[in-house]
């Protein structure tokens, strides 16, 4: 078992290292030099060839690429992953503040989405007729709706009509959580709506397939309420296939956040990202990168490690 | 086995389900309980929240970045001289400038001037100030326009004289910059944070990609005649979310309201102060191909539909611009000068004819995705190419990449957007000195028009000023350094509650931050 766990270990260094190599050429390729976008955004007249290499010089850009490369690689491994270009701001830093931002929003919308997602399906796939008709075309809407289209549709309503909730923006949760919660009630909406469409969609044929099953049938035959049939016995295990969309989902949303950070100003770790790859801003692209990839390496070799000790088999292999 | 999974599923299901409940009606609670902000103790401290249209970069002293910076800037600094509401430079921190002949000036300093940190401000941080803002070394900005600088002497007290090596009558307006600000000797490196300055407010509380508090500066030496206590700054990249603030309430007042978005903020009541400012233009590679040869630059220039990019870029918020764009409070103003050529695709095709291309030649044309405006005024300029015969195909990068093939000239032509640091039209210095940059054509330099620019920048005589800018206009209209497109209106968007708030014309629009010194709220 060590060995196996020891291997996977190995495994994920390996690629880490591949994943900082790969990043770091990708991004020194990319035409667009830091320096000089540093000092000229959008208008204004071009910077002096002294000013860039002042810049340059002061970002360690002057250095050899392969002298860049192992100083980059010596930061990540003492846990120093530079400061941002831009803001000068330490990326761990950045990236401490942003990330919790955007797990919060991910997770307030897939909290939403599996309230609506399962109780919508549930309905559908119980009273069937106009109910089921009605939810399976929200949920196709749902589903092909653009994150922005309905996130701007939300902001044109409830917030610059109705004036009920603010148009973005963002609030700490540790100093506010009500605020922080009612600011992010739109941004997760927005989120949340082609996800439940999926968990809801998904939930209608699992309860419809369940409920053709002998033990529901025999179920009903013994007498016992329609209702709790349907809660004890065919929801629940309805839930099975459910559980692993949400999971897969989860992946998504985590994507999904890009557009929603953007529309809804919200100050995420997507939107750091964005305006890292916009400005070149090497340090804060390479750490975000990095933290994600370790964040999917280390899910996988736990899961690994897991089916390991739950399954020998796969340990063998 | 198959039961107790699904039980357990079940009961977390049941717990977020809560959750959500729970969540919800805290959100619930939250919303009806949280106050009015448009109401309350406005009498007692004065509050302008304003929605800034980027994530500005760290400040590096003497540095030009952009606009974002500029506006904050604008708050944390002042510099000798400033910019009034008409776009004029006026004595900020010093009391009095005297100018005993054209190439002397004499700055004589307020009183008891200090900068946020409490530390005094004398003579001599002014001196070392300019210093080192002349020097090439440091990489400022500035370098060039204050090349004419040939001593600045401190008396250690009050007063600081700048003699320059020959008049300069742009002079007062550079020092009018947001960047060109008196800032402390501890300031005066790349590596320290260009925040602590002698304005009106003091930066106090930095979020980064969420916003940053100023707070009112009691040394500032007009602080009697600042209304804002605070301003509240909000950082609003993307354009819609930051008209959405706006309109929603979220924030007082925006800058750079997008063009698609101005009848919008009009509509629903709102102020939208705009000027025309910027100008976009078609730049060549001179270096080799049909475009180094003069006739086909005026070919493109006779052949741009204007009328149609103002259109199609801004909605109408603009204007064609058949020449180059000159203040018309300067003296070299003349109206012929924003009129050296006009749309006439004939004539275009016959140039082109002249020019040995009778059948036209396929082209590059580089414009940006990035900035749609851009983007949207690049397809203005191929369909208008096209109907000479130039077969353009359109490279629109993201801006990173636009100016990386700009400053490399990997572009037939490109179109761009750009405005003079100042209103002097000396400005126009940057296009011709082959300095290959990347809103520059690539490769073209004409000795006779800098010399020209030097001589207009030189004279104080206004009569012979316009007579400079009269020769400039001709060659220019024949060798086509560029060919313009159309200027463009830049705009604030206000609520009711400002006022005293105004947007400086023309390209000075950039420097509009000075204005919130006479800002406001009621």
């Amino acid at each position: 078992m060590l060995a196996f766990i020891a291997k996977r270990l190995a495994m994920g260094v390996g690629l880490v290292l591949l994943v900082l190599t790969l990043i770091f050429s990708a991004l020194h390729f990319v035409p667009g030099d830091p320096a000089v976008l540093l000092l000229s955004v959008g208008d204004g007249g071009a910077p002096t060839p002294e000013a860039i290499e002042k810049v340059r010089e002061q970002l360690g850009l002057n250095q050899p690429l392969f002298a860049q490369y192992l100083h980059f690689l010596g930061g990540v491994f003492t846990g120093d992953l530079g400061d941002s270009f831009k803001t000068s701001q330490p990326v761990l830093e950045a990236i401490g503040a942003r990330l919790p931002r955007t797990l919060l929003l991910v997770g307030f919308a897939t909290l939403l989405s599996v309230v609506f997602g399962v109780a919508l399906g549930a309905l559908a796939g119980r009273k069937g007729g106009w109910v089921d008709t009605c939810v399976t075309a929200l949920s196709s809407i749902g589903v092909a709706l653009p994150v922005f289209v309905f996130g701007a549709v939300l902001i044109l309503v409830f917030s610059i009509s109705l004036k009920w909730f603010p148009a973005g923006g963002y609030v700490d949760f540790a100093e506010d959580p009500g605020g922080a919660l009612w600011s992010l009630t739109l941004p997760a909406i927005s989120l949340a709506v082609g996800f439940s469409a999926q968990i809801a969609r998904m939930t209608r044929s699992a309860v419809l397939e369940v409920q053709g099953q002998d033990w529901v049938r025999t179920a009903k035959s013994i007498g016992l309420a329609p209702l709790t049939v349907f809660r004890k016995h065919v929801l629940r295990n309805s839930l099975t296939p459910v559980v692993t969309v949400i999971g897969i989902g989860f992946g998504t949303l985590l994507g999904s956040t890009v557009l929603v950070e953007r529309v809804f100003n919200y100050p995420g770790m997507s939107s750091l990202l964005v305006d890292g790859v916009t400005n070149r801003d090497y340090p804060v692209v390479q750490g975000i990168v990095i933290v994600i990839a370790l964040m999917f390496i280390l899910i996988n070799i736990v899961v690994d490690i897991i089916y390991g000790i739950l399954d020998p088999r796969v340990r063998r292999s | 086995m198959s039961f107790t999974r699904p039980n357990r599923r079940n009961t977390w299901l049941a717990a977020l389900s809560l959750g959500a409940v729970a969540a919800l009606a805290l959100t619930g609670c939250g919303g009806t309980a949280a106050p009015d902000s448009s109401g309350g103790d406005s009498s007692a401290t004065q509050v302008l929240t304003f929605g800034l249209s980027a994530d500005p970069a760290q400040p590096i002293t003497g540095a030009s970045q952009g606009t974002a910076v500029n506006q904050l800037l604008t708050m944390v600094h002042r510099g000798l001289m400033s910019f009034d509401a008409d776009g004029a430079a006026v004595p900020a921190l010093a009391q009095s400038v005297d100018t005993p002949d054209d190439t002397t000036f004499v700055f004589t300093l307020h009183d008891g001037l200090t900068f946020s940190d409490d530390s005094e401000l004398t003579a001599d941080n002014v001196k070392n100030s300019l210093d080192y803002y002349r020097d090439v070394a440091n990489g400022s900005q500035l370098a060039a326009p204050f090349a004419d600088i040939e001593s600045i002497e401190s008396d250690g007290g009050s007063t600081v004289t700048v003699k320059l090596s020959q008049p300069n009558t742009a002079f007062l307006q550079y020092l009018a910059l947001p960047f060109a600000a008196i800032v402390p000797d501890a300031s005066l490196n790349p590596d320290t944070a260009n925040w602590v300055g002698a304005g009106p407010w003091e930066m106090t509380n930095l979020d980064q990609g969420i916003g940053l508090t100023m707070e009112k500066n009691d040394g500032y030496y007009d602080a009697e005649n600042i209304a804002l206590d605070e301003i509240d700054v909000k950082f609003y990249a993307d354009g819609e979310a930051r008209t959405n603030a706006l309109l929603s309430g979220d924030v007082d007042l925006i800058d750079y309201v997008t063009w698609e978005n101005f009848d919008r903020v009009a509509d629903a009541g709102f102020t939208v102060d705009q000027v025309n400012g910027p100008f976009q233009y078609v730049q060549f590679n001179v270096e080799e191909g049909p475009f180094a040869d003069p006739k086909v630059r005026q070919a493109v220039a006779y052949a741009l539909n204007r009328d149609n990019s103002v259109l199609a870029a801004f909605q109408s918020n603009g204007e064609p611009l058949y020449g180059v764009s000159i203040s018309e409070k300067d003296p070299a103003y003349e109206k012929n000068l924003a009129n050296l050529w006009e749309y006439d695709p004939e004539k275009a095709k016959s140039l082109l004819a002249e020019a040995g291309y009778p059948d036209g030649f396929p082209a590059t044309l580089l414009a940006t995705s990035q900035y749609t405006f851009l983007q949207d005024n690049a397809l203005s300029v191929q369909e208008d190419l096209k109907a000479i015969g130039i077969d353009v195909t359109l490279d629109a990068p993201d801006w990173s990449t636009r100016v990386s093939k700009g400053n490399e000239g990997d572009y037939d032509i490109a179109v761009s957007g750009d405005s003079g640091m100042v209103t002097d039209p000396s400005y126009l210095i940057n296009w011709v000195t082959g300095d290959n940059t990347y809103n520059v054509s690539w490769g073209y330099s004409n000795d006779e028009i800098a010399g020209l620019i030097g001589d207009g920048l030189r004279t104080t005589d206004d009569a012979e000023k316009h007579e400079i800018y009269q020769n400039i206009g001709k060659i220019w209209a024949e060798d086509v350094p560029f060919a313009s497109l159309n200027t463009r209106a830049q705009a604030y968007g206000f609520s009711e509650d400002v006022t005293g708030f105004t947007n400086i014309p023309g390209t000075a629009t950039f420097y509009s931050g000075y204005m919130l010194a006479n800002t406001s709220m009621q």
